[in-house]
């Protein structure tokens, strides 16, 4: 479904992503996973149109994303649930909500809001309290359920588990799985946490300085020695779930 | 090269009365200019090193014409004791108005000066001494050690002389200590704070010394016009002192001087009946300015000069 | 007593139209408009020529309107969008700007001698229960609240609304749910100087008409913006009526500091109370 070819990504001079290639058939879990400075975010950028690529393709079912407006990436489907959230914070929850499905109709948005409200209890509670007020899971329930709301064949989630607690983490991360599962759209889980990450993914890319350095069945990556060296703190931790 | 440049430029400032003896008014309008400079001066120190918006420089110019005005007038007090009068009391405003306004940020701080300049104009109004809605006419003009600067070329001298003074002060204000704060606070106030900038006392002194220049302004504008009324220092008149600033070039040491040149040369090169386009041609400029030439004119000057240089370069 | 209740909510009423113009602007897109009350001023000009060709009042508002929409819409596109892009203040001096050219073309095409503009409503005074107003306040005041009632459906209860409202908060959270900004922005402007329009047909018959007619009002409009906490239009409203009331009331008891007593007052609840008179707290960034 996502196809990403020789991806080359510049910030002016410097060139962030060199050559990256990645792809994704839906229902599927993928995790990049990387350090920081690795080029996560860029990747997630350019193919949500916030970022133009200098060099290569990317398309979605065949129709090309790069150069088109994020406007227009949105209503094709590709939603992207950004790194620190960017909740709207002097909205109410119901706004934000509201805002992530800016192009759906109103028969749409009512069953999207319904099934959100239903997968997040909790924001069920919260529904007309000022964004801001929310605890950092209630935070990011809501950027996954407003990210919801905009329909997604193809979710972009940049490291969800930012600041949250583990048991938190694990069971945002279970919610992915489920949803993934249940509505049928890829999802595309860049993560620091690479443990809880592999847990719940198919498939994996690492990422080192802009260029993918391994990839494979998730189940795989968790025994290679160069990963639970690098991101899984040494062989004998044990998963947190 | 760096060295003769200005010295080159002042001597033909210090002869253009002479080029000019025939045509005294045209000396009266860069006599204008030059205070207009003077005055704006203070506003590019506040808005470009200090990074401070303010809509009520005007009030200033104000507070020091009229001072050194009714100083003269009805204390009969020698015109170079009023003219540091007059700037004192702009100071002494400063002070009274900047420190609580410079708690205030942004589009705040703009209304507040906004308000505050006007709260000067209305109590100019409504004072006897200072002729209240009829203003203060038959001004006497400046004098110095007993010599009477009668006419336009004299003050000429006196006005080039001020001027040349500001852009000194101006120019050691940005190396100083506290123009590097400034620059450093202006660019990121969190940053300078984490340093252990004290914001509020360099800002104050930014402010107080705009206060100064634009008193020295309103001192040097009331003796030459001879005239003073309270709605010529109103918002209209701070917003074109802001058009000069920014349209010569905000954060420059010389853009002020350009840019009050134009303003001047516009005014008056509209025809009789035609002043009211003033504004329209100006705020057409600024725009242009805003989006083409964010160092103002002053750009096309150092585009210019680097021309030169280049060249100079590539001929060795 | 009561009257000068009245009265003063009808002066308010004329604030608050140009406070929420002005809000609007401020609580989207960051900038302080100060053209506000000078667009008003030139339409509040467009639409006396109307009425001096014998066209009926409502159609001279109704174009009026339109024509501020249709400013609006040619300045974001023509102008903000593109300062936006190279600098914030570079928008606010666009708007002084802006200024300095309605005045000076109002000057000129129709000249700087105050013109008397034509009640909406002529008539003698109502009266009732001790309460003596002009008619013209009446249909101020009904304005006013004909207008903050649309303006706050728009703002809260439609997508268009909610979504200028997030731009302010983070533009880039709005950009990655695909808001199309561009629209948005200019949907504020044009809003904002139909606005404008409406407001200087209210307040021109109760001032002479003139280049400089609106200064004042923006000034006091700036104050009631900043009562009201600069962040809702219903703030800007509740702070332009209260403005109007506390001014009829000083000029009544007090009336040798009624010139400066907004001023004052205004630089006062900037120090005091930065967040307005009603002290609404913003939320923590999430
Ligand atoms: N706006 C920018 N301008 C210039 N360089 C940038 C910019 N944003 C990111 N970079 C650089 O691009 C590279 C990749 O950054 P990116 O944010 O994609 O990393 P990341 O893998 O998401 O890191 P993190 O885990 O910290 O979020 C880094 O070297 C970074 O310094
Ligand atoms: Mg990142």
């Amino acid at each position: 479904m996502l196809k990403i070819e020789d991806l080359h990504v510049s910030y002016g001079p410097i060139e962030a992503l060199h050559g990256i290639s990645i792809e994704l058939e839906a229902p599927e879990v993928i995790s990049i996973l990387g350090s920081n400075g690795a080029g996560k975010t860029t990747l997630l950028k350019t193919i949500s149109g916030i970022l133009t690529p200098t060099k290569g393709v990317i398309t979605l079912d065949g129709v090309v994303l790069n150069g088109m407006e994020p406007s227009k990436i949105v209503k094709l489907g590709v939603v992207h649930v950004p790194e620190g959230r960017h909740i709207f914070p002097n909205l109410t929850v119901k706004d934000n909500l509201i805002l992530g499905g800016y192009f759906g109709n109103a028969t749409q948005n009512r069953e999207n809001m319904e099934f959100v409200l239903h997968t997040f209890p909790v924001l069920k509670e919260r529904l007309n309290m000022k964004a801001g007020m929310l605890s950092g899971g209630e935070l990011q329930m809501l950027a996954l359920g407003r990210g919801l709301m905009g329909n997604p064949k193809l979710l972009l989630l940049d490291e969800p588990s930012l600041g949250l607690a583990p048991i938190i983490t694990s069971e945002i991360f279970k919610t992915v799985k489920k949803l993934t599962k249940e509505k049928g759209f890829g999802v595309l889980l860049v993560e620091q946490n690479a443990r809880k990450a592999l847990d719940i993914s198919d498939r994996g890319y690492v990422l080192v300085n802009g260029r993918i350095e391994l990839s494979g069945k998730s189940e795989e990556l968790k025994e290679n020695p160069e990963v639970q060296k690098l991101y899984l703190g040494g062989k004998n931790v044990k998963s947190g779930i | 090269m760096k060295k003769i440049t200005p010295i080159i430029l002042l001597i033909i400032a210090l002869f253009i009365p002479v080029f000019l003896r025939e045509r005294p008014s045209l000396i009266y309008y860069i006599n204008l200019s030059m205070i207009y400079a003077i005055s704006a001066q203070g506003l590019n120190l506040l808005m470009g090193i200090a990074g401070q918006i303010s809509l009520g420089h005007a009030a200033f110019m104000a507070i020091g014409g009229y001072t050194s005005a009714i100083l003269v007038m009805s204390f009969h007090l020698p015109f170079i004791i009023a003219l540091i009068g007059g700037i004192l009391v702009a100071c002494a405003f400063g002070v009274i108005i900047g420190f609580p306004a410079l708690r205030l940020k942004g589009f705040y701080l703009a209304i507040a000066t906004l308000a505050l300049g006007n709260v000067v104009t209305d109590i100019i109004k409504r004072l006897k001494i200072t002729g209240g809605d009829y203003g203060l006419r038959n001004i006497p003009p400046p004098s110095l050690f007993g010599f009477e600067l009668q006419n336009n070329l004299s003050q000429f001298y006196l006005v080039l002389g001020c001027l040349l003074l500001v852009i000194f002060v101006t120019r050691n204000f940005i190396k100083s200590k506290s123009g590097m704060a400034l620059q450093a606070m202006r660019d990121s106030e969190t940053g300078a704070r984490a340093v252990g900038i004290n914001i509020s006392n360099y800002k104050l002194l930014a402010f107080i010394v705009a206060s100064a220049f634009a008193g020295l302004g309103g001192v040097l504008y009331a003796h030459s016009v001879t005239y003073l009324h309270p709605t010529n220092f109103g918002l209209g008149f701070s917003i074109d002192l802001l058009a000069i600033t920014i349209i010569g070039g905000i954060g420059t040491l010389w853009g002020v001087v350009l840019g009050s040149f134009l303003w001047v040369l516009v005014r008056n090169l509209m025809g009789t009946g035609l002043e009211v386009l003033t504004g329209v041609l100006f705020g057409v400029i600024l725009i242009l300015v805003v989006l083409f030439l964010p160092r103002g004119l002053s750009e096309i000057f150092f585009r210019i000069s680097n021309r030169f240089k280049s060249k100079e370069v590539q001929e060795k | 007593m009561l009257n000068l209740v009245f009265r003063g909510l009808a002066t308010g009423s004329i604030y608050s139209l140009t406070a929420m113009g002005i809000v609007l602007v401020l609580s989207t897109t960051n900038v302080m408009n100060f053209a506000q009350g000078d667009m008003g001023m030139f339409l509040a000009f467009i639409a006396f020529a109307l009425i001096m060709r014998n066209f009926p009042y409502p159609i001279a508002i109704i174009s009026v309107v339109v024509i501020g929409l249709i400013l609006g819409t040619l300045l974001e596109r023509g102008l903000m969008s593109k300062v936006r892009k190279t600098s914030h203040l570079g928008m606010i001096i666009v708007t002084l700007a802006l200024t300095m050219i309605l005045e000076g073309l109002a000057g000129y095409f129709f000249g700087t001698t105050p013109l008397l503009f034509p009640p909406l409503l002529k008539g003698p005074p109502i009266q009732f229960a001790g309460v003596i107003l002009d008619r013209q306040d009446l249909v101020s005041l009904a304005i006013s609240g004909i207008v903050v009632l649309i303006l706050f459906i728009i703002l809260y209860r439609t997508k268009i609304g909610i979504a200028s409202r997030s731009l302010a908060e983070d533009e880039y959270g709005a950009r990655l749910l695909g808001i199309p900004i561009k629209s948005i922005y200019t949907f504020i402007w044009a809003a904002s100087f139909g606005l404008a329009g409406l407001a200087g047909v209210m307040v021109a018959p109760k001032l002479s008409l003139e280049p400089s007619f609106m200064i004042v009002i923006q000034l006091k409009a700036f104050i009631a913006a900043v009562l009201g906490g600069m962040s809702s239009v219903v703030g800007a409203v509740v702070g332009g009526l209260i403005l109007g009331v506390l001014e009829n009331f000083i000029a009544y008891y007090i009336p040798q500091i009624k010139d400066s007593f907004s001023l004052i007052l205004v630089v006062v609840v900037l120090l005091l109370l930065p967040e307005g008179l009603f002290g609404r707290r913003q939320a923590r960034r999430a």
